[in-house]
């Protein structure tokens, strides 16, 4: 059994992956030379950075818990949202009649990140945060869509057979087996959900739609490095700590319940 | 089959010429017929890949026959799975591990509740009394209120049949009952299903992987190997001796 001992080869991946990412290179024209202008830059940009502007503090907590308001809106609407459409796109719960629309709907909605939702709504619903809440719920209803669907597909089917032979309808299975099971699942979802908005929410504000990036990009604009620098510190900050959050929380979700029953 | 008739010897569940399993290519059943009269109590037994849990499958219509019928007289071909008069414990028991004892002693009604009460997940008080008397006639009063993964693989069980209490099936269908659990508590877990039946009338129709358990309580045992019926036998004159060289004469073969 020689065989069995080499190793998996990867010669033609390999070779594909090369050609792919030459015509990659080829096709953006990389201008090399800006490696070392940036690395110029920075020294620059550093420069005029620090001092970072401490009297726009306050402007930046303001804006940043603007942010944070529109994800964690946008958040809780899209879960709310996407549960129904993440049931009835589950294989194991009904037909492909219903399935595959829901699903369809789903991948729909997931196609545009939130931002791009949130210059289609802007020019909706106007400036300002409703359009930014109502992106970030828009997409989380399709990412989390998917996401659930897959959990609720995973689930052991023993209880399903169980309780389907007390006579229970596939709306009794949701209610009383399908959501309970997945409860843990769909609770570190929606908190990852959170912290992947909080990202995305803080630079919508780009686009208009509320939050603390309209000043980045308002910074960006009048070219006052040290208030961008400003902005951004602040931005990492929060996400590094609800990151660190939600990884905690999550965690504690998922090994609440050891063991099978 | 005309077997409507009432009688202490009705047959509850029709097996015939039952040819079945998960690919038209390879059948796991093959040419089973059996007949259990309600009111008793049969054990399916034998070597493991045998098709024993595929048969219970097959009788509560997870797997459809490619030849052949299940026939369950007095219930409609088709709408036995709906109509709640079949109780199945799979061998994992299929408790529901994110809700408390009681709740899962609950869901052995929820088929008979209304869509909205469904959404709201609301049981009325008669539901929970009747939950809290199945609990208490399996020894678990007053444990309502636990998680069912705080509780013991035997005392699972006893959720499991409290789960059916609620339901109330004409048949029960149970898969490999007392795998994993001790002596002891399988011996009473056997006294708790003997009782219910009494009271109940229930049919059972179960895997059982311990022969001795099987003789205990099954009026007769259904011998299964290679998907295909080998002996039925009484096990009270056949005796345990008898099945146990049955079996280790099959599981060699």
């Amino acid at each position: 059994m020689r065989g069995e001992l080499t190793p998996p080869r990867f010669g033609w991946t390999t070779m594909l992956l090369v050609v792919v990412a030459a015509a990659a290179i080829a096709h953006l024209d990389l201008q090399l030379s800006g490696l070392v202008r940036g690395w110029d830059n920075l020294l620059k940009l550093g420069g005029d950075a620090f001092p970072p502007q401490m009297e726009l503090l306050p402007t930046a907590f303001v804006a940043l818990v603007e942010t944070l308001a529109i994800a964690l809106l946008g958040t809780l609407i899209g879960f709310v949202a996407a549960i129904p459409l993440g049931v009835a796109a589950t294989r194991t719960l009904f037909s492909a009649w219903l399935v595959v629309p829901a699903r369809l709907l789903a991948a729909t909605v997931r196609t545009l990140p939130s931002l791009l939702w949130a210059v289609l709504l802007v020019i909706l619903v106007g400036f300002g945060p409703l359009a930014g809440v109502l992106a970030t719920a828009l997409y989380t209803t399709g990412h989390l869509a998917k996401l659930q669907y897959e959990s609720l597909e995973g689930l052991p089917p023993e209880p399903f057979e169980a309780i389907r032979a007390t006579g229970a309808s596939r709306l009794q299975l949701t209610r009383f087996v399908a959501l309970p099971e997945a409860s843990n699942q769909l609770l570190s979802q929606l908190l990852y959900m959170f912290e992947y908005n909080v990202r995305a929410s803080s630079i919508m504000g780009f686009v208009g739609a509320g939050g603390i990036g309209y000043y980045i990009h308002r910074y960006l604009q009048m070219l006052q490095y040290d208030g961008v620098v400003t902005l951004l510190l602040v931005v990492l900050v929060t996400i590094v700590a609800i990151d660190a959050l939600s990884l905690q929380l999550r965690s504690r979700f998922l090994t609440a319940v050891p063991g099978q029953a | 089959m005309s077997a409507l008739t009432v009688s202490a010897a009705a047959p509850a569940v029709i097996v015939d010429r039952l040819t079945a399993g998960y690919s038209p290519r390879q059948p796991i059943l093959r040419d089973i017929s059996i007949t259990v009269p309600a009111g008793e109590c049969w054990a399916i037994i034998g070597p493991s890949g045998g098709g024993k849990t595929t048969l219970l499958r097959a009788v509560l219509g997870l797997v459809r026959p490619q030849s052949g019928s299940v026939t369950l007289p007095g219930m409609q071909a088709h709408a036995t799975m709906r109509s709640g008069a079949i109780g199945y414990i799979p061998q994992q028991l299929g408790l529901v591990r994110n809700l408390t004892v009681r709740q899962n002693v609950l869901l052995g009604g929820v088929g008979k509740m209304s869509w909205t009460r469904t959404i709201a997940g609301m049981f009325t008080g008669d539901e929970v009394d009747r939950a809290e008397d199945a609990l208490t006639s399996v020894g678990l009063a007053g444990r309502g209120k636990e998680r069912v993964t705080a509780l013991s693989g035997g005392e699972r069980r006893r959720v499991a049949i409290a789960r059916t209490l609620v339901q109330r099936p004409r048949i029960l269908l149970a898969d490999e009952f007392l795998a994993e659990v001790d002596r002891v508590t399988a011996e009473s877990i056997l006294d708790l299903l003997a009782r219910v039946r009494a009271d109940t009338g229930m049919t059972v129709l179960c895997v059982e992987h311990n022969l001795e358990a099987a003789c205990r309580i099954a009026h007769r045992l259904v011998v299964l190997a290679g998907g295909r019926k080998l002996r039925e036998l009484a096990p009270c004159d056949a005796g345990c001796e008898d099945a146990c060289d049955l079996f280790r004469a099959v599981a060699t073969a």
